[in-house]
């Protein structure tokens, strides 16, 4: 029971910021919408690309810059040794960034510790 | 964390480990959806909600624990982990609205259908790109946890197994 009335707070807390952010992105008007004209279609006559974005090869769609003509999400650099490449790519930037955050903090503890201890060495 | 790992029993502190673990490679995947397919990118996000809901029952004495206590009398590194963690948090709501936003798989699966939307996109691959950064600090923050428990419950009963059995080949 009590676990249940956790879960219901963590959802209910995800559920609160969730809708914030949909009324946040409604209101805000930068949705699809935007950049459609009164057929559902883009014109790129109109009042020019949204910043960031460049006319497809038909020149009618319109995807993000970076994005590859033969796949928007799914399926594309290809299989096993694409996630493992993006997985080592993830992984070091992990890494680099608790090597950046550990080391520091490690070598002044050690100092701290050689600080104390040599006092006491010195006073023996 | 050190208090952390004093209040939670060797059972929790062992699960934990596990479903961090789990966590972690499920992200790994989870972050390159042009290797793994959208269909395993969106299922995969959609079942690591319930992992963290987990992880975050696992630490949820320590959540309790410093909400009480953020405005009072509290430590440097607990407060720096608590605000960390709470954007941590914000940024992955982000990232599961949007990825629900974009969906192309899960959604039309339940038969909802969502109007397409840029902004949505945008923040998807914003939030996610964020979310790995701040991966990146509560991995850094909860290191010392990390290695302690990591050396505790996978390295040294490795250990003791291979010292064990070349004890039992010297007998023999």
């Amino acid at each position: 029971m009590k676990t249940l009335g956790r879960i219901l707070i963590i959802l209910m807390v995800f559920a609160a910021l969730s809708a914030l952010m949909v009324v946040g992105v409604n209101a805000s008007g930068v949705s699809a919408s935007s950049f459609r004209g009164e057929g559902g279609e883009f014109r790129p006559g109109g009042e020019g690309f949204p910043p960031g974005f460049q006319p497809g090869a038909d020149g009618n769609r319109v995807r993000p810059e970076g994005f590859e003509e033969h796949s928007e999400r799914g399926e594309g650099r290809g299989g096993i040794s694409g996630l493992m490449f993006g997985a080592v790519r993830n992984i070091f930037v992990i890494a680099l960034l608790v090597t950046l955050i550990v080391w520091p903090r490690s070598v002044a503890r050690k100092k701290r510790k050689m600080d104390a201890v040599k006092p006491a060495i010195t006073e023996g | 964390m050190s208090d952390e790992v004093a209040r939670n029993t060797p059972v929790q502190t062992k699960t934990k480990l596990w479903l961090d673990l789990l966590i972690f490679a499920a992200f790994l995947v989870t972050m390159d959806p042009r290797s793994s397919g959208i269909a395993i990118h969106e299922w995969l996000s959609l079942a690591m909600l319930a992992a963290l809901i987990l992880h975050l029952l696992l630490s949820w004495d320590w959540i309790v624990s410093i909400s009480q206590r953020f405005l009072g009398k509290l430590g440097t590194q607990n407060r720096v982990n608590y605000i960390l963690n709470w954007l941590l948090f914000i940024d992955g709501t982000l990232l599961i609205v949007s990825g629900v936003m974009i969906s192309e798989v899960a959604m039309p699966f339940f038969g909802i259908r969502l109007p397409e939307g840029f902004a949505w996109r945008r923040l998807h691959d914003m939030s996610a790109n964020l979310g790995l950064l701040m991966l990146g600090l509560h991995t850094a923050l909860h290191w010392g946890w990390i290695v302690n428990t990591f050396s505790r419950y996978l390295v040294q009963p490795v250990v003791r197994l291979f010292s064990a059995k070349q004890k039992k080949d010297a007998a023999i």
